[in-house]
Formats: structure tokens, C-alpha cells, sequence
């Protein structure tokens, strides 16, 4: 058996090359862009991609490009997500969001997680979710400051934390939508907040399992399934992903669908919600292999 | 005789420890651990050979750094989520050691640990005390540390310089993985290798097929394992 040039070493290097390069060359998240970039940037096309493209500009003005990193569904359906509730959520779907958020870390722990292991990436994710629905950001469980983790007593009488007045002022969204862009683009933070979204997913996964069951190929079982492509960072997602954190977190989301196949020259939308729930105010677009964030003219 | 000196050891080192302000709260680690580590070892053998517990002992003096010294690193240095979930790792190995695995933080590096891995039982590795080292890097957990065996190997799955061929220290790592879970995956891995990917291409060659010949291979290096 002859040994191979190459050790696994050597692959994931090359890979994490690949990665710094992506990283040096495109924001976590950018600034919002006219939709008409898409269609110079693809100005070459005549087939049927470019045609769905001109679709998607007819119907969205504007989106965000984010970083195709393997992460991309989770940062753009995060990001996405959190604006819409700071700008336009009513004061009950930010309250259950933040409610949602807070008590979720028990559920990962009964799902088997273990607690210290999930803490600094549920610390991240309920800073950000605080920032958008108004709340303070709950205290920390554990208090390091002797370089020892010390459990923190949590006053049992103590007040249930308050909303801001609700819907907030302008001013105050502004401030906020920056703050929260500020921590999207902040890698250690940033890459918290998605694995967290992964933890969400896989949680979904492995509490509905049998459901999701049907859904998984080559003889896994749902936990092995989460294990090798939800909790590991930078796998793609696949649509199954999609419906189970559109589930955990009970906000639809509309994914619009390009590629260049000829059967028709419209993008086709995709709405993952339950049935009879209202319709997502969350769009993204996806062209193969890659999310980016859409918003609606 | 032995276990006086066991004893005696271990408590003047414990007294030593007590001086430093903010790793007092580790003191009965090293008591804990090579107690843990001495029982599994009672409990998996009927007999221990002299030269046995003696290159043991010495191991584990030489080797388990016992505490790591909090106060020689500045706080804010500490304070960083790799550190700080690094003490809890540790903390968790304190509490609720899993079987056949031990770790520790080097000396004045928290970035940089110690382990031993016993050959599990039932396997030609039984009775291996194998040494490996981890380092992490500001990136932990989000990346894996480098893990590598510092004891002589003879494994599929294993390189030359000790490099361990395992897929949740590379492409398969999740997030949610700590140091217990980094051992127990190796010390799994020890009796069940992977020899489509091997790392050592003689050791995946002799397992599949010449398995007397393998196992002979291993003994051996169980054997070096005592006396590093």
C-alpha cells in the first residue's frame, strides 16, 4: 500500500487557505446593494439564470451579500431575521423571540448537550436577540472574574426583565441595527450567533426525530445526521436545514431560487412556514450553492 | 512501600500548591486524579508488575503538570473565551473524569495540556500508558486543537510524528466537543482504527492482514509506554 503525497494535514491546510482567502476577499455581511448588481455581474449569461435574476430585481430592490463560507443560510437567515423584528416586528413576535431565546439553552441541555459547552455560543445569541427585541441582555450564568467559573446565584424574586417601549424610536433602531451589523461583521462574535443557529436546528432535529427521520439518507440516525452536517461549521445547508430552524424559531422564510435551468425564466419562490401562518417577511436569495440576503421593493 | 511514597509525594506537592492565591480551588486535583487513574488501573489488572507501577509513577510525576499556575499569566490574558472555557474543560475533567483518560493544563500555559490515554481493556493496547500533548489556539472551540501522541505509536491512523488521522479533529469537529470528548473519541480510536485512510501505512497493512503480527507490533510499544 503505498502512502499517499498528501496527508489529511496537508488538505486541511490548503483548505483553510481557501477559507482566509474568502475571508480577505468579501464581508461577513455587506451593506445593502442595488439587485442590478446581480444582473451586470452576470451580464455574460443569456440562459435562463439570467432571466430568473431579471425576476428577482422586478420584485427586490435591494440585498445584502454574505459570506459564502459554508455558513452563509444561518448569518443571512440571522441577520435578516433580527432587522425585521427591530424595524418591523410587533412587540409579541419580539417578545416570543426573546422569550424563545432565553429559554432554549434548557432545551439544548435536554436534548443532551452539555451545558458548558453551549454557554459562551448562547451568551452571543441572546446578546444580539436582547438588541433587536428591546429586552436587556440577560445576566450571566457563570462570573469569571478570578479566572475560575463561579456559578452566579440567579435572585429567584428578582423582577422579570422589561421591554423598551414598544415599537421603538427611530433613533433607537438606527442605533441598534448598527450595533447589530457591527456584531454580524465581528468574527468571534459573528461565528458564535451561527453556531448557536446550528445548535437551534440540530435541537429541532433531534426533538422531532422521528419526522425528520424520513428525510435523512445513508442509514443515519437523526443524531449522527446533526453530528456530521448541522453542528460541524462551515457545512452547506440543505432544504430539510431550512424547515427545521424556519420551525425552532416559528418564523417562516422565503427562499428565491435561481439557477439556469430552462424550464421556466421565473425565479421560484419557496415559502417554508406552517400551514395557515402568515406569509415570511424574510427573503433570501439562493443561487446554487449560496444565500444572500433580499429585500422586497 | 509504594503507596507511601505515593502519599508523601502527593501531599508535599499539595502543600507547595496552596500558596498560589488563585489556584488553591485545583488542590485536590492531582490527589483526585492519580487516585482515579491508580483505582482504574487496581480495578483492570489483578496484578501490577514493580516495574510497572514504578514507570508509572514516574510518568505521572513527570508528566501531569498538577495545576496551572493562574497567577503567573495576567488576568486579562485569562479572560479570553478560549481560556475561559479552557478552565472549564478542565474543571470538567476534575469533576467527572471519564474512564482511562486523564489531562491537565501545562505548568504556565493554559493553551498547552498534557494527557494520558490507558490502552483500553480487552484490546492490544490493554495496559499502554500512552502520553499525548494538545495545543489550542485563541480559535478554540470554534477550531480543534492540535492533538498529538507523544508516546511512541503504532496505529493505522497515527503518523510518524504522532499526528492522530481522526475526523472530529479535522473536518468533522463540532464546537460543542471538549478535551474529555477529544480523548475518549482517541482512546475509541485505538481498537477501532480506520485503515481505508491510513496515516501509517505498515500498521494499516499488518491490521488487515497479518493481525498476530500487529498485535505484536503493539505490544511492543505498550511495553515502551511504561518506561518513558
Amino acid at each position: 500500500m503505498a502512502s499517499s503525497a498528501y496527508s489529511d494535514f496537508d488538505v486541511i491546510a490548503q483548505e483553510e487557505r481557501v477559507r482566509d482567502e474568502i475571508a480577505a476577499s468579501s464581508e461577513l455581511v455587506s451593506d445593502p446593494l442595488p439587485t442590478s448588481v446581480l444582473l451586470d455581474e452576470y451580464k455574460e449569461n443569456k440562459d435562463a439564470f439570467r432571466d430568473k435574476l431579471k425576476d428577482v430585481t422586478s420584485k427586490y430592490d435591494s440585498f445584502r451579500r454574505v459570506r459564502g463560507d459554508g455558513n452563509c443560510f444561518y448569518r443571512a437567515f440571522g441577520f435578516a431575521l433580527l432587522q425585521q423584528i427591530l424595524h418591523r416586528g410587533t412587540e409579541e413576535q419580539a417578545r416570543k423571540l426573546y422569550q424563545q431565546a432565553v429559554a432554549s439553552k434548557a432545551l439544548l441541555v435536554a436534548q443532551g448537550y452539555t451545558e458548558y459547552t453551549i454557554e459562551d455560543f448562547y451568551d452571543s445569541y441572546v446578546e444580539v436577540i436582547a438588541l433587536a427585541t428591546g429586552f436587556p441582555k440577560p445576566p450571566a450564568a457563570y462570573d469569571y472574574s478570578t479566572g475560575i467559573p463561579v456559578p452566579v446565584q440567579q435572585d429567584a424574586n428578582s423582577e422579570p426583565p422589561k421591554q423598551l417601549p414598544w415599537p421603538l424610536t427611530a433613533q433607537e433602531r438606527a442605533l441598534r441595527e448598527s450595533n447589530l451589523l457591527a456584531i454580524f461583521r465581528d468574527d468571534p462574535v459573528a461565528s458564535a450567533v451561527v453556531y448557536y443557529l446550528r445548535l437551534l436546528t440540530a435541537g429541532h432535529f433531534k426533538t422531532n426525530a422521528e419526522f425528520f427521520q424520513g428525510f435523512i439518507e445513508d442509514g443515519l440516525t437523526v443524531s449522527e445526521f446533526c453530528a456530521r452536517e448541522v453542528e460541524v461549521m462551515a457545512r452547506e445547508c440543505e432544504q430539510v436545514h431550512i424547515v427545521a430552524l424556519s420551525a425552532a424559531l416559528d418564523v417562516p422564510v422565503r427562499v428565491v431560487y435561481t439557477d439556469s435551468s430552462d424550464s421556466t425564466s421565473q425565479a421560484t419562490e419557496i415559502n417554508f412556514q406552517e400551514e395557515g401562518t402568515a406569509a415570511p417577511t424574510v427573503s433570501l436569495l439562493y443561487r446554487p450553492g449560496h444565500y444572500d440576503i433580499l429585500y422586497a421593493r | 512501600m509504594l503507596s507511601c511514597s505515593l502519599i508523601s509525594k502527593l501531599s508535599s506537592r499539595s502543600v507547595g500548591q496552596r500558596s498560589l492565591a488563585l489556584s488553591f480551588c485545583f488542590v485536590p486535583f492531582p490527589t483526585t486524579a492519580l487516585l482515579c487513574v491508580f483505582l482504574f488501573h487496581c480495578l483492570s489488572r489483578s496484578f501490577l508488575s514493580r516495574s510497572f507501577l514504578s514507570s508509572f509513577f514516574q510518568m505521572c510525576f513527570s508528566t501531569l503538570p498538577f495545576v496551572p499556575s493562574l497567577d503567573q499569566q495576567p488576568l486579562q490574558a485569562m479572560s479570553t473565551k478560549a481560556r475561559r472555557r479552557l478552565m472549564r474543560d478542565f474543571k470538567r475533567l476534575q469533576d467527572d473524569p471519564p474512564a482511562g483518560v486523564s489531562g491537565a493544563p501545562t505548568d504556565n500555559n493554559i493553551m498547552v495540556w498534557n494527557a494520558v490515554i490507558f490502552g483500553p481493556e480487552g484490546t492490544p493496547f490493554e495496559d499502554g500508558t500512552f502520553k499525548l500533548s494538545l495545543e489550542f489556539t485563541e480559535n478554540y472551540p470554534n477550531r480543534p486543537p492540535t492533538v498529538k501522541f507523544v508516546s511512541q505509536m503504532f496505529h493505522p491512523n497515527v503518523y510518524a510524528d504522532g499526528g492522530i488521522c481522526l475526523d472530529i479533529l479535522q473536518n468533522r469537529w463540532s464546537p460543542t466537543y471538549d478535551v474529555a470528548a477529544i480523548l475518549t473519541s482517541i482512546q475509541s480510536l485505538l481498537d477501532e482504527p480506520n485503515p481505508n485512510s491510513p496515516a501509517n501505512s505498515a500498521a494499516a497493512q499488518l491490521y488487515q492482514e497479518n493481525k498476530r503480527e500487529y498485535e505484536k507490533k503493539v505490544k511492543a510499544i505498550v511495553e515502551a509506554s511504561w518506561l518513558e
